[in-house]
């Protein structure tokens, strides 16, 4: 009976969701402090982000919980996989952080266990706490100012962010699920297929 | 999956009687009344089986496997109450494309007896529950949250009494906070309350009017490593009335319940299925006929192509 209720609403799904968006060369899974898919959606949100600002962007961050689905096998990533990672209409933002409020950025994922980060930033956990913060293989500069790409969900405070609430931001009008959509898109067109390596961006200190 | 008997308040002679097999496989046991409580949590619009893609969970879950596991439980066993514990909502296409209507109207279908409302719930806003509202067929309960001049005045509830049976069960439920977790465009107008004095104040009611057994349905998440953040382990701690949680949120998958002791040292019961209908909780509660003690088997079962 709920086969036949559903029917109508998979068939118009499967018109669009189906679609193959790039290939997925070996597995990638999300997981705390470092993951294959996490270093994947983290990279990509920081080129979105350049290429849609222009700016030298300097990291992308995303908040571990707001990654949906957690495993991509290896093969066709279809339109529909991308929903389930990111199901929500949030949008593409890149904010100006002082280096107090990148500390404190790095403080919250680091007691939160480590979120998705892009390759740029480095640094150990030790006790929930971030030690030896690296940016570009640099320590945080007290007098620079750092571009740093987000979701808008975050930049607006939530997942306890509400720190970052009143830094100063700019909007790429792309929405997060669009931004992984194009990338995909273009790696395909390309004929690369997507892929995430470990490169020991977050270890937990012994 | 494991069984596993949890047993309270019985003496060891009686354990003795419940655990021999015959007792816990017979149907009707003359001496005692059962309640199969059945249970999902954080379903999140996965109306379909996982796809046989070489992901983790392939193949696994889908609604209309889990309706047929429930008609049949249903044509087994003589009271059954069928509860969710929030974020029916939002992860997968059907979502992004049809604003909730196949989840809530399959609920429905499924003949759930109660839910709430988890954070996800509130991700296409007031408005598509307003929308949405009609295809819900049983309450939803969010006994802390304060919905008055928004459009789930007089749609969210408190408190729900059953009656299965001679068994009465009282079930309200508990939502987590909102701020900073769902943005204030969604939400705007519902009041979050601190959920430990709604709990204590509501299942002492529930146990006043003479319910045998009081479950919350929380969306609270199972445990934290900050200490004193509210969770359900931390209810079942601090509350007294409370004698089952049916937990959410944190995706946990207990393959057993964990026990806790409340204030009064009892045990306090709490089952959470991890994520995507994957699992149907599912656990048998025996009550002795003067309702004394109550023994509790857990037997959650994986929906996979072998569900009928």
């Amino acid at each position: 009976m709920l086969e036949h209720y559903l029917t109508p609403y998979r068939q118009q799904l499967a018109r669009t969701m189906n679609d193959t968006v790039a290939i997925v060369g070996h597995e990638l899974t999300l997981q705390k402090p470092e993951s294959s898919l996490g270093n994947l959606l983290a990279d990509l949100i920081v080129e979105e982000a350049r290429g849609a600002t222009g700016l030298q962007v300097d990291l992308a961050i995303q908040n571990y919980g707001g990654v949906r689905r957690t495993s991509l096998a290896a093969g066709p990533l279809r339109l529909g996989m991308i929903y389930e990672i990111m199901p929500f209409d949030n949008l593409l933002v890149v904010l100006k952080l002082d280096a107090a409020g990148l500390e404190r950025l790095v403080e919250h994922m680091a007691a939160q266990g480590g979120w998705p980060v892009s390759a740029s930033v480095r640094y150990q956990i030790q006790e929930n706490r971030p030690q030896a913060v690296l940016i570009h293989n640099r320590p945080i500069e007290q007098d620079k100012t750092y571009f740093v790409a987000m979701s808008d969900y975050i930049a607006n405070g939530g997942d306890r962010c509400d720190f970052l609430r009143d830094y100063p931001r700019i909007d790429t009008g792309l929405l997060m699920r669009d931004a992984i959509i194009q990338h995909c898109t273009r790696r395909m067109q390309q004929g690369l297929l997507i892929d995430a390596v470990l490169d020991g961006r977050i270890t937990l200190a012994e | 999956m494991n069984r596993r008997t949890f047993l309270h308040k019985t003496s060891i002679t009686a354990a003795g009687i419940l655990l021999s097999g015959g007792y816990l496989a017979g149907m009707n046991d003359p001496e005692r009344y059962k309640l199969t409580l059945l249970h999902t949590n954080d379903v999140h619009s996965r109306l379909d089986p996982f796809p046989m893609d070489g992901s983790r969970m392939q193949g696994l879950g889908g609604v209309a496997r889990r309706a047929a596991l429930i008609r049949k439980i249903r044509q087994e066993e003589p009271n059954v109450l069928l509860v969710d514990a929030g974020d029916m909502l939002q992860g997968t296409p059907y979502f992004n494309l049809f604003g909730g209507e196949p989840e809530f109207s399959s609920m429905s279908a499924m003949n759930y007896d109660v839910g709430i409302l988890g954070n996800h719930d509130f991700d296409g806003g007031l408005e598509l529950l307003d929308k949405q509202w009609h295809r819900l067929n049983f309450p939803i309960l969010n006994a802390n949250y304060r919905v008055a001049d928004t459009v789930l005045e007089g749609r969210v509830g408190d408190f729900e009494i059953f009656e299965r049976g001679p068994i009465r069960i009282g079930v309200f439920g508990l939502g987590i906070a909102l701020e900073g977790l769902v943005p204030a465009s969604l939400h705007g107008g519902v009041r979050y309350e601190d959920p430990l004095p709604v709990a204590q104040r509501t299942a002492r009611l529930l146990k006043k009017k003479g319910c045998h057994l009081v479950i919350c349905l929380s969306h609270l998440g199972f445990k934290y490593e900050q200490t004193g953040r509210i969770s359900d382990v931390v209810l079942a701690q601090k509350s007294e009335d409370i004698d089952l949680i049916i937990g959410g949120h944190t995706h946990t998958f207990l393959e057993q319940p964990e026990v806790v002791s409340n204030r009064l040292g009892q045990p306090v019961y709490i089952g959470q299925v991890g994520w995507a209908g994957t699992v149907l909780g599912r656990m048998d509660i025996w009550f002795e006929k003067n309702y004394k003690s109550t023994c509790v088997t857990c037997s959650p079962a994986l929906i996979n192509n072998a569900t009928n």
